[in-house]
């Protein structure tokens, strides 16, 4: 039945990928969605901060070097905007995660986890069903 | 004694400030080995020993230094301050000819590392040689798996007639590629402590991206290739 499979589809959390490389992105998509979410990618910053606020996804995978803002302002951004305060962020960087540690922790930001690239896929798709089943 | 032939790939990296980084890859055609690489001692992120590779073979008592670290050495100084996302006008010339794209130093460092990695005698990504003779720079993840399946199958072929058991459903390529993620994840944890910026990390990133992509798209029966082989199957 057409509409009870769009039903279903809608029931599923749909998570924003924001990564530069279209390549990451696409890997990241392929994983999330295989485990039966929905996904959004967008590539930069700005577009991020504005596609979230329409969009309101249930989780954000947020690249922390990215074009047009960077992963922090858009963090920040999303914090302030009464729609978007809520949604959990998880940061993936290729920076050291200590230094985004440390950087979080002076900025008293608090994303939901930081991974670092490459991505461990099994650990990271663990860390989102825990988000959701927290919810 | 003929001379051996050697294959010259030329990556060069134009800033709008005007900044300009040059790296010449020479390559034995013959055996598909860099020329000219680093000898000798280098900084501690380049030991053997230092986030060793867990399926590494090589003994750390007779291989002081990591051969693939050590030949990043120049590059990885080099783009240590230079963030990944920042745009360059990257050129390159191989023997057959010349490209030029303006993308993120990201793409052109990735492109460089990977000839790096295949021809600077680490047991595990020397399994990928053969692609370097065609290196094809700023791929995409369709024509990398696309490259990877072909150049295995083409290999094959030759197991085939020398009378070996030919391995026609990729089952070993894709535990390569398990292999080779594990290398770019040490190989990551390297750059991390010898590089400022991001530049370098994520190069390996993107390698690691068409290193996940391959067995996923076979395990997938190489879905998204299927389109091109319609007027055949």
């Amino acid at each position: 039945m057409p509409n009870a499979s769009l039903k279903d589809m809608e029931d599923k959390p749909l998570i924003m990928i924001v990564d530069d490389d279209p390549g990451v992105n696409e890997l990241i998509k392929e994983y999330v969605e295989t485990s039966g979410y929905r996904t959004l990618c967008v590539f930069d910053g700005l577009q991020a901060v504005q596609v979230a606020g329409s969009r309101c996804p249930d989780l954000i995978l947020l690249d922390i070097n990215i074009p047009a803002g960077g992963g922090e302002k858009v963090y920040s951004r999303l914090k302030l905007m009464r729609h978007t305060t809520a949604i959990p962020i998880l940061f993936v960087t290729g920076e050291s995660p200590e230094r985004i540690a440390n950087m979080v922790r002076d900025k008293g930001m608090s994303p939901e986890d930081i991974f670092a690239k490459p991505i461990d896929f099994g650990v990271l798709l663990e860390r989102i069903k825990n988000i959701f089943s927290e919810k | 004694m003929s001379e051996k032939e050697i294959i010259e790939i030329v990556y060069e990296f134009l800033f709008d400030d005007g900044r300009k980084h040059s790296f010449s890859l020479r390559i034995d055609a013959e055996n598909l080995t860099l020329v000219g690489g680093r000898k000798g001692d280098g900084p501690v992120w380049t030991r053997l020993d230092y986030s060793k590779c867990p399926n590494c073979p090589l003994d750390a008592e007779k291989t002081e230094y990591c051969p693939l670290a050590l030949n990043l050495v120049d590059i990885i100084e080099e783009f240590s301050d230079i963030s990944s996302i920042e745009i360059a006008e990257i050129k390159v010339k191989t023997p057959e000819r010349n490209f030029s794209r303006r993308l993120p130093v990201q793409k052109g460092l990735s492109s460089i590392l990977g000839i790096y990695m295949t021809t600077s005698g680490c047991p595990i990504l020397s399994k990928l040689k053969p692609m370097v003779r065609y290196h094809l720079p700023f791929a995409s993840v369709e024509e990398t798996v696309f490259r990877a399946v072909s150049t295995y199958l083409t290999g094959q072929y030759f197991v085939m007639k020398k009378g070996g058991v030919p391995d026609w459903n990729l089952v070993k390529l894709m535990v390569n590629y398990g292999e080779i993620e594990k290398v770019n994840e040490m190989m990551a944890h390297r750059l991390r402590s010898a590089a400022k910026k991001d530049s370098s990390v994520n190069a390996v990133v993107i390698l690691d991206v068409f290193a996940k992509f391959v067995p996923l798209s076979i395990e997938l029966s190489l879905k998204k290739l299927n389109y091109l082989f319609t007027d055949i199957i």
